[in-house]
């Protein structure tokens, strides 16, 4: 059954859009039925508000119109591509994951009917109401695929002697470590890819990655365990900044208190996990380059857990992060395992006893052991307690 | 200062025994409200909803409730040139719908009426050089598709035609220290995520990659005290983790690690007790998914008033056999 006032409803989100190119934020209003002389858009302070009924009357228009014309209907045959931009919009801000949608977007972009900048603004607005929205985020990489394909072609063709796609691509990407992250700055807005899109590619690629860190920490943000906004932060970080020093480095500097806001997000630690072990694959070019050393990141990061776990009691997500620690440590060579051995004894009470002719690692997974067993006490919270006796039977099981 | 544990606390009045009828009316139901607001929400999902919905008929032993010619003349028209399927009719193709499909079409044994030898070719077509799989030809990667791959061709018996080792490889560079898989390398665990790197090693007859006391002893930690699963640290128990929690145990040999009895009670207070089906957690409402998840999980934990699930493609354990797939169970 057609519905007359779908066409209407489009133009109106159009033209709300075209009012308003900047808006951040849209959600649906619970107005289930029409009232009388009164638009259901609502558009104020860079928010669009749409009625709940409008939003049923535009979705099944707009989303058959789009497949419609995906299928070669005889009705649908031909729409002009801008059209076919704002139909494909008026679906994915009311169903995100629909991903024939996004692909549409994916072909007008590689005809010219849309840019790359405009889409990314326009998916970081879907993520705003839908930050878990799995089809956004993938259609996101893809974005970024394109723009590194570019700086790619772009620097292979300023460069003969980078023939090899892999070689030319480390070149781009070790372009990249000049970048200064700081997931707070506002990315340069408004640049447009034109006929000189090659020329413009890198500068906007960098301004893009940055301004996508702080798209993952607003999707992170609204929507706690976002697995999908952490695991593709960590795509942009190996994709798009190469996992260099600097980044990592500065990853792990700003995402510290956000982790310690967020005491049960799994998924913050675990970036935080993802970085560890990049810095622990980088470690000589760590201690040569900043004259920090892995180690003693490790440790930071041990003694961070701990005090939070003891801080914010009754948190799995805590004590998995502290597993992960350990894990790692146990990894470290006999001379770093000795300096955290040696960091940790005094908190050691004397009724423990650590036999120190086993091997380090065993050394170290008692000692680990008795640094919980001793604390358990202090804890007379039932939940904690199983989640210390859980740690320790991990730690048994190593 | 008390932190509200994530948990749920099953109401006194919840359902406790199962309703296996009212699921297999509700299901039977489902299809009939094709101008649905709704409708158009999840079609992009609509091969794998028609998935679940057969296959909770088959496992209530009902399929014959549903009409077969409309359900295959409707996989048809989503196979595209390529040879991949899509969710519905006009949307693209995707490795997602294609293994529902390919399910759908096991379950009436019905492969002959498309042309699977593009199946093929286009699934291969998808494994990359690391012996990851795209999802389309757009190129997102995910262990999900690796899963959906090979099953796919497992059920089509052609699965010599991937590389089989390089796709094992790149399912077990997912592995992370704690036993459990990630959607990409250096991707956190994640249950569901779990389920489809052990599916896939079973389909290819790897399973002896995975550390079965460490990624039980991880699976075992989602059990929550309601007796629910929930799929990561500190996430709300869920039904559907009931079956790729539970299934992958079943596969590496830990099933006995859960407590059944308490899993069993959390399922059956997830049916809505009205309109039939389940739902994530008591009191929320139904869907297909749910439901089929519902019924498989208390199908493995032993409900012989179901019929026997595999765990591997969660289908039916006969259709299975009759096909003739080998899967590999520790």
């Amino acid at each position: 059954m057609a519905d007359s006032r779908g066409p209407r409803l489009l133009m109106d989100l159009n033209n709300a859009f075209k009012r308003d190119p900047l808006i951040d934020e849209y959600d649906i209003l619970p107005v289930v039925e029409p009232k009388h002389n009164r638009s259901p858009f609502i558009l104020e302070n860079h928010k669009l508000g749409v009625e709940a009924w409008a939003v049923k009357v535009l979705l099944k228009y707009s989303a058959n119109r789009l497949i419609g014309w995906r299928s070669r209907s005889p009705t649908e045959k031909f729409i002009d591509p801008q059209d076919i931009c704002n139909l494909s919009r008026a679906v994915l801000l009311f169903n995100p994951d629909n991903y024939t949608a996004w692909n549409i977007r994916k072909e007008l972009i590689d005809s010219g009917a849309l840019t790359l900048s405009d889409d990314l603004a326009f998916g970081a607005l879907v993520l705003s109401k839908h930050p878990k929205s799995p089809e956004t985020f993938i259609h996101r990489r893809w974005l970024f695929q394109q723009l590194l394909d570019h700086c790619l072609s772009s620097s292979s063709g300023s460069n003969s002697s980078c023939s090899a796609p892999a070689a030319s691509n480390e070149e781009v990407l070790v372009n990249m470590e000049g970048i200064d992250v700081d997931v707070g700055a506002h990315p340069e807005v408004g640049i447009r890819l034109n006929g000189a899109f090659a020329l413009e590619s890198s500068r906007l690629l960098k301004s893009q990655t940055i301004c996508e860190l702080q798209v993952c920490t607003q999707a992170a943000e609204k929507y706690p365990c976002n697995y999908h906004a952490w695991s593709h932060r960590i795509w942009i970080i190996k994709h798009c900044l190469n996992c260099s020093l600097q980044v990592l480095v500065s990853e792990l500097e700003t995402t510290r208190s956000w982790t310690s806001n967020h005491v049960s997000d799994h998924s913050g630690f675990h970036f935080r996990q993802f970085l560890l072990r990049e810095l622990h694959n980088k470690r000589s070019r760590l201690q040569s380059s900043s004259s920090k050393d892995f180690t003693s990141l490790l440790q930071a990061e041990m003694d961070f857990i701990i005090d939070l776990i003891y801080s914010y009691p009754n948190h799995e997500a805590m004590w998995y992060h502290r597993r992960f620690i350990f894990h790692e440590l146990l990894k470290l060579d006999p001379t770093q395992k000795r300096t955290m051995q040696q960091m940790n004894t005094t908190n050691i009470e004397p009724a423990f006893n650590i036999h120190y002719n086993e091997p380090l690692g065993t050394q170290l997974i008692s000692q680990e052991i008795c640094n919980v067993e001793s604390s358990k006490k202090s804890t007379s919270n039932e939940l904690d307690q199983l989640l210390a006796k859980n740690y320790v039977r991990w730690l048994q099981s190593l | 200062m008390g932190t509200p544990v994530k948990d749920i606390v099953i109401p006194s009045n919840a359902p406790k025994s199962l309703m296996l009828q009212k699921h297999a009316d509700y299901i039977a139901a489902y299809g009939d409200k094709k101008d649905d607001y709704e409708y158009v929400m999840t079609e992009f999902l609509r091969m794998n909803g028609m998935y679940w919905g057969l296959t909770s008929m088959a496992l209530a032993g009902q399929l014959d409730r549903m009409d077969k010619s409309e359900v295959i003349e409707f996989v048809q028209s989503c196979q595209h040139e390529c040879g991949g399927f899509s969710c519905s009719i006009g949307h693209d193709p995707h490795l997602l719908s294609t293994l529902s499909a390919v399910q759908i079409l096991t379950l009436y044994d019905a492969l002959d009426k498309v042309d699977t030898e593009a199946v093929v070719k286009w699934v291969k077509s998808l494994q990359q050089a690391d012996g990851s799989f795209y999802g389309d030809k757009w190129g997102e990667v995910d262990t999900r598709f690796s899963f959906c791959a090979v099953a796919c061709l497992a059920l089509l018996h052609r699965l010599e035609e991937l590389d089989v080792d390089k796709a094992v490889e790149f399912v077990v560079s997912c592995m992370n220290f704690d036993g459990a898989f990630g959607c990409r390398p250096g991707s956190e665990s994640h249950s569901g995520q779990v389920y489809c790197c052990v599916g896939m090693l079973s389909v290819t007859g790897h399973l002896h990659h995975i550390n079965a006391d460490q990624l039980g002893w991880w699976l075992c930690e989602r059990q929550l005290a309601s007796g629910g699963l929930n799929g990561r640290p500190e996430k709300l128990p869920d039904v559907c983790y009931s079956w790729w929690v539970l299934a992958s145990l079943k596969i590496i040999d830990r099933l006995h690690w859960v407590d059944k009895d308490k899993l069993v009670q959390f399922i059956l207070a997830c049916q809505d007790d009205e309109t039939g089906g389940f739902a994530d957690r008591p009191g929320d409402m139904v869907d297909p998914f749910h439901t089929l998840f519902g019924l498989a999980a208390l199908s493995l934990l032993g409900d012989a008033t179901i019929k026997p699930v595999n765990p591997v493609l969660c289908m039916p354990e006969e259709v299975i056999r009759k096909a003739g797939i080998k899967l590999q169970l520790l």
